[in-house]
């Protein structure tokens, strides 16, 4: 199910909203419990059968994080346990993620012919996965236990987070779960949620979707790219992510809100970053918190001098990459980042710090071609749209794409014409409320929610982007 | 108690207003998913057949179905009612797959008015999974069944919105036809000669301009499998006549250059076989007519063909002409085989472009060697 569907919208969240504080009044249990049907039953309505892996997971990391807690209350640090939860969970993953990658990998350098599984990616196994080894790390340091079940299939289905994140941690989240006092309607999280959850839902619906034909039609044409088509394709597409993404991770904490849980922040105006490390402390904040806490700490962070610290930047980024799909491209794509901070590093012991707003720009651009390389199909096309926008094809400003070659063009019809400049409009729009200074769960927070004109935009703004929805798209980060 | 106000006030206004829409959609019903289009002139989108044909075929009185993709959007009920006798209704749609025809053609049977399909059989329409439709959009599938409950999509929907409000201020933003005897027909103003239908052309990569994607025997059948077979088992007493509509012989040289030539011919001999076992489905093949594949006068570009020729081919069906025997598709499979092999496109576009410009652009007439009628048939 969808979060920008109808029957998530209109009927499946104010069902669990309403059953659950219902079922609250009778028992804290049978809330919780009913809390974890409907999510397991909000994964299986994709497809029953992917809810079998989900279960086989959430069963083993139980049993096992259960054992790894009661040893490490007990004072026994059980590696050999960790490392086989870890190897599980990361088997897992491989298996319904990377597999065929691998094996092309494997014919392509020794000529074998190993016939490809083409395995089913299980919608959000990436992030029950990392949500578990960071639960089962947590267990093995006596940080997390956790010994009711139901819980502990709440923390790891609760359908906010299931699919695309955020990445939780069990420390933030089995309290709430616990905690008597949030198992009552509170009006207050209640309006706030629904506040963020209209604007995330507005984010995705008015401006993500929009933007997408403009962003694939670019990245179809990508070697027949000109010098403006190759700019128009790449900030279609830095828009249409952060949209896409950040409109998810607010629809997922405004419904999580209504239901007096507060899930971590995700996003917090990325593209505002004015150096590569701090738009990591703001673009998917709970993968780049995961990373260090358990990639790049572990293997030794800055405790073993420069030369290692810097090759773990890049490490750590690699994986990072990889993390999001089995393609090179995701693996460069996190190497970039990776070298982008070796070189932050060398720039800042230069003491010559840049001006913010050209820093800004600098890390804008940086990000936004490194994004090329990682929607692009293959390395070919990012580099022939990469080739377009530094100009190495010339700096043509004629529109060769079909979506936007009206521009300038004579006797295009009314409605191309709508379309194209309402398009045109979305992403001169999308540009600017990047780098506005508020950034929703902001606005959402502040809201004065006594003021009439409040209701009437909430209200409009929810309507207009029911209308919207006709036709759902799924989040750009379901794949992942 | 203001935050209380807050939620309340937000969601019966979000909700007024989404109530207001649905009630206007149902009202306008501009893609006739309801009612045969009464308060309003009828309009058809051409960009917007999903959603409309499954209207339409509800609706609207036929005994008779031809559907295909943009090659079949042309082909004009009246002509062929003329020829064939009956009531036709074109439900065509731009891009056609085999799912889409599957979800449509189901649609339609169920109404229990068609007892005769024709439908011309892309290779394209094959590719990909089997439930791969034409439109990168989702498909609306809400629009294929007879509940209500589920039509919100269609009903809150802003492109249906849109579509009222033209119907309703009389606007004319979108394309559409208002003749609910060509439908779906696009003719008009295009030219059929040779010279026009190499226009653009890439000689070393023919499929540059089109961006055909890539086939699989074993994809190909699946896809008919999953989506016309079941519907040719579940209603043997309509006839399905499916059609391997002509291209011109650029097509078939474009297959070779993307080593799409044997998988092609194979699902061919595939397919004839594996419906020979039905007696309510025959196959009529014009892809090996050399006076049609080799004569670009035809096409105003290699797909798409005139509407002389479309009638032509009717008439032919008509007559038995190019009925598929094992015996014909073998000897077709050949000939195809031989041209896409010994003739390069370099040559047959230099040739198209010498051609004289002809007297009249609206394509040649044809008549098959022989008259329209197979021996024995009156």
């Amino acid at each position: 199910m969808l979060f920008n569907s109808y029957e998530f919208i209109l009927v499946f969240l104010p069902a669990v909203i309403v059953g659950y504080f219902a079922l609250a009044r009778l028992s804290a249990w049978a809330a919780n419990a009913f809390l974890a049907a409907a999510s397991v039953a909000f994964y299986a309505w994709w497809k029953l059968d992917f809810v079998v892996i989900l279960a086989a997971s959430i069963a083993a990391n139980y049993l096992f994080g259960h054992k790894l807690s009661r040893d490490a209350g007990a004072g026994k640090n059980d590696r050999a346990l960790l490392t086989a939860g870890i190897v599980f969970n990361l088997g897992l993953l491989g298996y319904f993620k990377y597999a065929d990658f691998f094996i092309a990998n494997v014919n392509a350098v020794t000529g074998a012919n190993v016939p490809f599984l083409r395995v089913a990616l299980r919608l959000g196994i990436s992030f029950f996965t990392f949500t578990q080894i960071a639960y089962r790390v947590d267990a093995w340091k006596g940080k997390a236990a956790e010994y009711s079940a139901t819980n502990y299939v709440l923390f790891v289905t609760f359908f906010p987070h299931l699919l695309a994140g955020p990445i939780i941690h069990h420390k933030e989240m089995m309290p709430q779960f616990a905690d008597a006092k949030l198992k009552r309607v509170d009006w207050e999280n209640m309006a706030r949620g629904l506040a963020l959850f209209a604007l995330g839902l507005a984010k995705k619906v008015l401006v993500a979707d929009p933007l997408a034909p403009w962003a694939n039609s670019g990245f179809a044409h990508a070697q027949f790219l000109s010098f403006a088509d190759g700019w128009i394709t790449m900030l279609a597409y830095v828009m249409q992510l952060v949209f896409d993404f950040s409109g998810y991770t607010d629809m997922a904490l405004g419904a999580a809100l209504m239901l007096n849980i507060r899930l971590p922040v995700n996003f917090d105006s990325p593209y505002r970053s004015a150096d590569i490390q701090e738009f990591w402390r703001r673009w998917h904040m709970t993968l780049s918190r995961f990373l260090r806490d358990y990639i790049y700490v572990p293997l030794g962070g800055n405790r073993f001098g420069e030369a290692r610290m810097l090759l773990l930047f890049v490490v750590t980024f690699a994986l990072g990459g990889f993390w999001h799909g089995a393609a090179w491209t995701y693996v460069i794509w996190g190497t970039l980042h990776g070298v982008a901070l070796v070189v932050l590093h060398f720039w800042r012991k230069l003491g010559r710090p840049m001006p913010r707003p050209l820093a800004i720009l600098v890390t804008f651009l940086f990000v936004s071609m490194a994004l090329i390389i990682f929607r692009a199909p293959t390395l070919s096309d990012a580099m022939a749209i990469l080739s377009s926008i530094v100009g190495l094809n010339g700096f043509s400003l004629a529109f060769t794409v079909p979506d936007w070659n009206w521009i300038g063009r004579a006797g295009v019809r009314p409605a191309e014409l709508a379309q194209g400049l309402s398009t045109a409009a979305i992403l001169v729009l999308a540009l600017v409320l990047t780098f506005t200074p508020r950034n929703s769960n902001q606005v959402a927070a502040s809201l004065d929610l006594s003021l009439p004109r409040a209701r009437y935009a909430y209200g409009l703004l929810l309507a207009i982007s029911l209308v919207f929805v006709q036709n759902a798209t799924e989040f750009i980060y379901f794949i992942f | 108690m203001t935050a209380r106000r807050f939620v309340i006030a937000t969601l019966v206004l979000a909700l007024a207003v989404a109530a207001t829409v649905v009630a206007f959609n149902a009202w306008v019903d501009p893609f006739q998913h309801y009612r045969k289009a009464e308060r309003f002139p009828p309009r058809f989108y051409n960009a917007w057949q999903r959603y409309e044909n499954p209207g339409l075929a509800k609706h609207y009185s036929y005994d008779r179905v031809v559907t295909g993709s943009s090659l079949m959007e042309c082909v004009i009920p009246e002509e062929v009612d003329r020829i064939m006798g009956g009531k036709t209704i074109n439900l065509s749609i731009s891009a056609q797959t085999a799912y889409d025809a599957g979800q449509l053609l189901g649609a339609a049977l169920r109404t229990g008015k068609p007892r005769h399909i024709i439908m011309n059989l892309d290779y394209n329409a094959f590719s990909g999974a089997p439930d791969r439709s034409g439109f990168t959009e989702p498909f609306p599938r809400y629009m294929y069944d007879d509940a209500v409950w589920n039509d919100l999509p269609y009903l809150l929907g802003v492109g249906t919105l849109r579509k009222s409000l033209e119907t309703v201020l009389g606007l004319k933003w979108s394309r559409f036809n208002a003749d609910p005897r060509r439908m779906w027909y696009w003719m008009d103003g295009h030219q059929f000669f040779a010279a026009k239908a190499v226009q653009g052309l890439n000689p070393d990569n023919l499929n540059a301009l089109f961006r055909q994607p890539p086939r699989t025997l074993e994809g190909m059948q699946a896809s008919f499998e999953a989506n016309l077979v079941p519907l040719i088992e579940k209603h043997p007493q309509t006839r399905f006549t499916f059609v391997y509509a002509p291209y011109a012989i650029l097509v078939w040289l474009d297959f070779q250059q993307r080593g799409q030539l044997e998988v092609t011919l194979a699902f061919r001999e595939w397919l004839l076989e594996r419906v020979s076992r039905y007696p309510n489905v025959e196959i009529f093949d014009f892809h090996a007519e050399p006076a049609i594949v080799l004569d670009l006068d035809h096409f105003t570009d290699i797909y798409h063909y005139s509407p002389r020729l479309s009638q032509s081919i009717i008439r032919s069906i008509h007559g038995g002409r190019y009925k598929l025997t094992r015996e014909s598709v073998r000897a077709n499979n050949a000939w195809l085989r031989s041209v896409a092999t010994q003739t390069t496109a370099r040559q047959v576009i230099a040739e198209a472009l010498a051609k004289p410009a002809p007297e009249s652009p609206d394509g040649k007439a044809f008549v098959p060697p022989g008259g329209f009628a197979a021996p024995g048939v009156n």
